[in-house]
C-alpha cells in the first residue's frame, strides 16, 4: 500500500496502482503505524533572527549597553487612616504591625536575603515639621519590613509607602 | 479585597494583614503570610478602626 498526495483530493491510498480509499482517515488502522518522527533542531527552522541584547535594552527605551536590572517586587500604599494597598507587583499583602512599622510579603519569593530594597515615603505635610523617612530592615527570602517616621526616627503612618525590591 | 486577616503577636500587639489583589485568595494568603502557629481572623476592612491615633495599643478580644 503507498499513499499519495493529490493536488485535486488531498491524501489518497493507493493499492495495486489504484487509488482504494481517498479518506485517509479512516483509510489506515493506526495500529499499522510506526516509526518514530525525526527530530527537530534549530538549525531546521528559518526567518528567525537571532537574539541580541541591544534587542532587550531597546524593549526599555535605554541608550547605552549598561545592562538593566527590572524591579521583582514593588507596591505603594496607604499607611494612614484604612490602610490599603494602591498597586502592586509581586506582593501578596502587606502586614501593618504598628505605627509606622509593615512588613511587604511577596508572592514569589526572591533567591535569596541579598537584595536591594528601596523605600519611600511621602508625607501629607506641607509646612514645617521634619522629615519623613522610610527605613527598611529585617530582609527575609519572602518579605522585608520597611518602617516610616521622622527627625530621630519617631514612627509615624505616611500617607503614601513605596518600596520596590531589585535582585 | 475588602477583608483583612488579624494575628496576636507572642508581646500582645496584633498585626493585620491587608491583602494585595495578587490572584491569591484570602484563605491562601493567609496561610503564607500569617506566621507559622499563629492562630488568625479574616475580618472585614470596616472592622479596623481607620482612627489609629493608639494603633500600637490595639489588642484582639
Amino acid at each position: 500500500m503507498a499513499t499519495t498526495i493529490n493536488g485535486d483530493t488531498g491524501i489518497d491510498k493507493v493499492q495495486d496502482g489504484s487509488v482504494v480509499n481517498a479518506d485517509l482517515a479512516t483509510g489506515i488502522d493506526a495500529a499499522k503505524l510506526t516509526g518514530t518522527l525525526p527530530a527537530i533542531d534549530g538549525s531546521a527552522l528559518t526567518g528567525i533572527s537571532s537574539y541580541a541584547d541591544s534587542d532587550a535594552l531597546s524593549l526599555f527605551n535605554v541608550s547605552g549597553s549598561a545592562p538593566v536590572y527590572a524591579s521583582r517586587a514593588w507596591v505603594n500604599f496607604n499607611g494612614t487612616g484604612t490602610v490599603a494597598i494602591r498597586a502592586s507587583g509581586n506582593v501578596s499583602s502587606i502586614t501593618d504591625n504598628g505605627t509606622g512599622n509593615y512588613t511587604i510579603n511577596f508572592t514569589t519569593a526572591m533567591p535569596d536575603a541579598n537584595y536591594a530594597a528601596v523605600a519611600t515615603t511621602h508625607t501629607s505635610y506641607t509646612t514645617g515639621g521634619e522629615a519623613r523617612i522610610a527605613a527598611t530592615q529585617d530582609y527575609q527570602t519572602g518579605s522585608v519590613v520597611v518602617e516610616t517616621g521622622y527627625g530621630t526616627f519617631a514612627n509615624q503612618d505616611e500617607p503614601i509607602v513605596n518600596v520596590v525590591v531589585f535582585r | 479585597m475588602d477583608k483583612r486577616i488579624v494575628y496576636t503577636n507572642d508581646d500582645g500587639s496584633i498585626s493585620i494583614i491587608i491583602p494585595a489583589n495578587c490572584g491569591l485568595t484570602i484563605e491562601e494568603i493567609a496561610a503564607k503570610d500569617v506566621p507559622a502557629g499563629k492562630e488568625y481572623h479574616i475580618v472585614n476592612a470596616s472592622d479596623i478602626p481607620s482612627d489609629r491615633t493608639f494603633r500600637n495599643a490595639w489588642t484582639w478580644e
